[in-house]
């Protein structure tokens, strides 16, 4: 039977009436994945995999037991599941870090955008998801593999056999190239994409595979945190590690028509006076260099002021701190401290909900 | 003498201005009456009245419930009079995100057989179809559909006659759902939103699980 024509059949079924476009996933069957009934979840094993690093094969590795120490994970993590989570491979036997990615791309979506919603509550939404990608996109978990000291597994067999490099320390290295890109010869200044490099290519940027590969490895240690620790213990790693970075939100603004934004802001916060933007001071239009002081005024509230060499450039600058101190507003709770979130213990709700971008 | 500053209230007052507000189809230039733009195409008025409210607050009851003004901002979509009013954008990005996280969670919580397991979690469930699905959009539109939370959005469509998923229901249905866990979480907790979905969402008659395993099950078959 075809997908849509099931889809359809129930959906009329429903007194629904549709033109299937919605996409249902499908199993990848690469995994040869087998299972007793549809949602008898315990019972999914992907069989293209026939087992994990043994916890003592894995003790044996230098790397991991140094990247472990230096991540200062808890001694309840284990080192295999830590392998598992720098293993992208998919036919050398031993278990990827698929599911490990998985869970520890939902802690992270969902701490990453809690973080915000709570702290900038009044963000756009393009706003927001920059932001979300500054703090958990590829090339931010990129980096932070990097900063972490997670190596790649570079060398081919032989390379191996030749330096007498010991089997265990790949099980401490990002393993994500086949043996054949391992042997590849690089020419300086030239790169080949790769069919998912491709993919990801605007204009002259691309997302590289070895970022993905970090990026994965990343979420997956710290979905191998929660396996292993729970998931308050996952939020403090998620706060030590991504939401402590520092993030230039005034420098994602970027204002078309800023004037008539805010008209449109102060009609969708219903404010009962006209917005005005008035001249508050200058030095002197006839000075060699005159400066103005504008503020954009509603009724008797000064909303923002800015500063120019020009009239025009002093009420767009007003405009402009009007807008930007709308809209990076943090709540504070009673007691003065950021607004909890939450996830926090013995929450309260005391910060607001963002009400929606306005429309130019 | 008196002056009035133009652009004052006192001006405002004086210099009103009578304004035509259209009714009908839309007329580029034309200022649409508030009566009618703040009404939905099946007659429903944009307010916090009890006629609008109440299907979601009879599903959320006193445990779960959330003020009226955040309720009727889970209702309203940003398509809804060019996003003037108080939508559910934020909203739904916080509940979309808690229910993949849930859902996550929920299916790897079980006892398995799989000797692949790390520290007890079967992870070989999370690629497969139920477990992507079952935070999906059809299945969030569906569970509206079949618990009547739909039943008063405040929404525009490009064609309100279309089909289900054609004409955008299943999609603003779904986001209204997301929305609904955002606030109940906003409003009492990540905890209390999760025992929220565990209790209202999987726990009900015509289960997100249900919907979900017949959604995935004819694919499955198929394969």
């Amino acid at each position: 039977m075809i997908k849509g024509t099931i889809h359809q059949t129930w959906s009329r079924s429903l007194g629904v009436v549709s033109r299937r476009s919605y996409h249902v996933p499908s199993i990848n069957k690469a995994l040869k994945t087998e299972y007793d009934t549809i949602n008898d979840y315990g019972s999914y094993k992907n069989n293209v995999f026939t087992h994990r690093l043994p916890e003592s094969t894995a003790q044996q590795s230098p790397s991991l037991v140094a990247l472990h120490s230096r991540l200062n994970l808890p001694s309840k993590y284990s080192l295999s599941t830590l392998s598992q989570a720098l293993n992208l491979n998919i036919n050398d036997g031993l278990v990827n870090n698929f599911g490990l990615n998985t869970l520890g791309k939902n802690l992270l979506s969902y701490y990453v955008s809690e973080h915000l919603l709570v702290k900038y509550p009044r963000l756009p939404m393009p706003i927001h998801n920059v932001a979300v990608d500054s703090l958990m996109g590829h090339e931010t978990l990129h980096e932070i593999g990097k900063i972490w000291g997670i190596q790649v597994d570079s060398s081919t067999k032989l390379d191996k056999y030749l330096s007498q490099e010991s089997e265990f320390i790949k099980y401490g290295k990002l393993r994500f190239l086949s043996e054949q890109q391992k042997g590849e010869v690089k020419e300086s200044g030239v790169h080949e994409l790769s069919s998912q490099e491709s993919k990801t290519k605007i204009d002259s940027s691309f997302i590289s595979d070895e970022a993905q590969a970090y990026a994965s490895a990343v979420r997956s240690i710290i979905g191998g945190l929660y396996t292993h620790t729970g998931e308050e213990a996952t939020k403090k790693f998620i706060q030590d590690h991504i939401l402590s970075r520092k993030l230039p939100l005034e420098e994602m603004f970027q204002f078309n028509q800023p004037t008539r934004e805010l008209v449109r802001l102060c009609d969708k916060l219903n404010f009962a006076e006209p917005l005005e933007i008035r001249l508050i001071a200058e030095t002197g239009r006839l000075s060699a260099h005159a400066i103005y002081v504008a503020g954009a005024f509603c009724g008797t509230e000064k909303l923002g002021e800015g500063i120019g060499s020009s009239i025009a450039e002093a009420k767009t600058r007003s405009v402009v701190n009007a807008l930007m101190s709308y809209y990076l507003y943090s709540p504070l709770d009673s007691e003065g401290n950021a607004a909890k979130v939450p996830s926090d213990k013995d929450y309260k709700f005391e910060g607001i909900v963002g009400l929606g971008d306005v429309s130019i | 003498m008196t002056i009035i500053r133009i652009g004052s209230p006192q001006a405002s007052r004086f210099l009103a201005r009578s304004i035509y507000l259209h009714k009908g189809p839309r007329v580029t230039g034309l200022k649409k009456d508030p009566q009618e733009a703040f009404t939905t195409n099946t007659g429903y008025k944009y307010e916090k009245s009890e006629n609008n409210l109440k299907y979601i607050k009879g599903f959320l009851q006193d445990k779960y419930a959330i003020s009226d003004d955040l309720a009727l901002q889970v209702l309203t979509h940003k398509s809804f009079n060019n996003g003037v009013m108080p939508y559910n954008e934020k909203l739904s990005a916080m509940g979309s995100k808690l229910a993949n996280l849930f859902f996550a969670k929920y299916v790897t919580e079980g006892s398995t057989n799989n000797e692949n397991n790390v520290n007890g979690k079967n992870l070989d469930v999370l690629g497969s179809p139920i477990a992507k699905e079952l935070s999906g959009r059809m299945t969030m539109g569906l569970f509206a559909r079949s618990n009547e939370l739909n039943k008063v959005m405040f929404w525009n469509s490009y064609g309100h006659g279309l089909g289900f998923e054609t004409s955008g229901e299943m999609k603003v249905s779904a986001q209204m759902m997301y929305a609904l866990i955002g606030a109940v979480a906003f409003s009492h907790g990540k905890e209390v939103g999760e025992q929220f979905i565990r209790e209202k969402l999987l726990g009900g008659r015509a289960s997100v699980e249900d919907i979900t395993v017949r959604l995935v099950s004819g694919e499955t078959s198929s394969n």
